[in-house]
């Protein structure tokens, strides 16, 4: 299909191309630079480096042995199992519910911004795509209090509020975060929901 | 023997990578380091940010390559990412630096002379610039980086009758910001 053609796209619209020489200059080829990924690769390796201090050790039973036990030994370790299995089943009896997590819910976050001389407030977000148009704060009674409750999933969320639709505000009241390009936000960690909890 | 290696396929070298193994990853970012670099710059508006935006993306990958479901098709998932990342920089920028382009006829004629394919280029970018997000990102995609309306909806997640009507919405403001400009 040539560029400069007119194209029906069916339902009434029409994709009218552009001068060819636009077009041409558009999808002229861009290349980074060389070092690119020299730092890629340096990123990769830190995390890396990072991921192998923090996991655990290779958990022993995992590891490959040979134990030697004499038949008189063997009884014993049977009678030690047997009496664990035994105190952990009146153990779990007593155990509160509410010990498993369930990371597939959401819990109900309330934020709030006091700016006594906004006229408008909203909050963008990882949970909102960063729109500043999807989720506004509502006026309180009390003068200069907007609020709103959000459902989130557990995790950690970067946020911040927007004020009369252009003032880029951090949350006074949680963490900041710069982010890879230098723009501030506030950090928050939503906990997993627990079974059992009201 | 003169017959030259074979490449190794996207789903060895993905395997390699939830395996530890940087070699291999190293090997993906030699063979994809390009492949997007265009669509972000028209995203970005430059290649310095693109740079950013790119950086953050293979990070994105590396962190996540457990996620990518079919490794034979790294380079469409890859895409996805890009297109994310580049979503996430260009709304967060315009809320920081409340870029919001007034009269981009304004901005065009103001520019400062200069060499005719540099003018052209920045010329380019502003009007690109001045697109709302979606339009421009389904113009880049559908008349920069050729791709067929199936292979965006794929990438987008957005149907195909709304990615014509961005494109050709697109085009038509394209076509009055920048008649002519190659003949100034």
């Amino acid at each position: 299909m040539r560029d400069d053609e007119t194209r029906d796209l069916g339902h009434g619209t029409r994709d009218t191309a552009l001068d060819p020489h636009v077009v041409s200059a558009m999808r002229a080829a861009e290349i980074l630079a060389p070092d690119f990924e020299a730092r890629v690769m340096a990123q990769a390796r830190a995390e890396m480096a990072r991921r192998q201090a923090t996991s655990p050790r290779r958990a022993w039973w995992l590891t490959g042995r040979t134990y030697v036990a004499s038949p008189l030994t063997m009884l014993a370790m049977a009678a030690g199992i047997a009496i664990v299995a035994a105190l952990s089943t009146v153990a779990a009896t007593r155990a509160p519910a509410s010990v498993a997590s369930r990371p597939d819910t959401v819990e109900f976050v309330r934020f709030v911004l006091v700016d006594s001389t906004a006229r408008t407030v909203s909050i963008v977000g990882d949970f909102n795509e960063w729109r500043p148009d999807r989720t506004p704060l509502l006026a309180a009674p009390k003068p200069g209090v907007w609020s709103v409750s959000l459902p989130l999933s557990p995790g950690r969320h970067e946020y911040a509020f927007i004020v009369d639709g252009k003032r880029w505000v951090v949350d006074p009241a949680s963490l900041a975060s710069s982010d890879e390009f230098g723009t501030e936000s506030s950090v928050l960690l939503v906990a997993p929901a627990r079974l059992g909890a009201s | 023997m003169n017959e030259k290696a074979k490449p190794q396929p996207d789903r060895e070298l993905v395997q390699g990578v939830r395996q530890g193994d940087l070699e291999a990853f190293a090997a993906l970012v030699k063979r994809y380091r390009d492949a997007y670099t265009r669509f972000a710059v028209r995203m970005t508006g430059s290649l310095l940010d693109a740079d950013d935006v790119m950086q953050s993306v293979w990070m994105r990958a590396f962190r996540n390559i457990g996620a990518c479901k079919n490794p034979d098709r790294f380079g469409a998932w890859l895409y996805q990412i890009v297109v994310n990342e580049c979503r996430t920089f260009t709304s967060r920028r315009a809320l920081r630096e409340n870029r919001f382009v007034d009269d981009p006829a304004e901005t065009l004629a103001a520019l400062a002379v200069a060499e005719p394919d540099v003018a052209l280029r920045d010329e380019i970018e502003k009007a690109l610039e001045s697109l709302p997000a979606d339009q421009r990102e389904a113009f880049v995609l559908k008349h920069v980086e050729e791709l067929s309306y199936d292979q965006m909806a794929e990438i987008t997640g957005v149907g195909v009758s709304a990615l014509k009507m961005r494109v050709c919405r697109a085009c038509d403001r394209l076509r009055e910001l920048l008649e002519g400009v190659h003949h100034a």
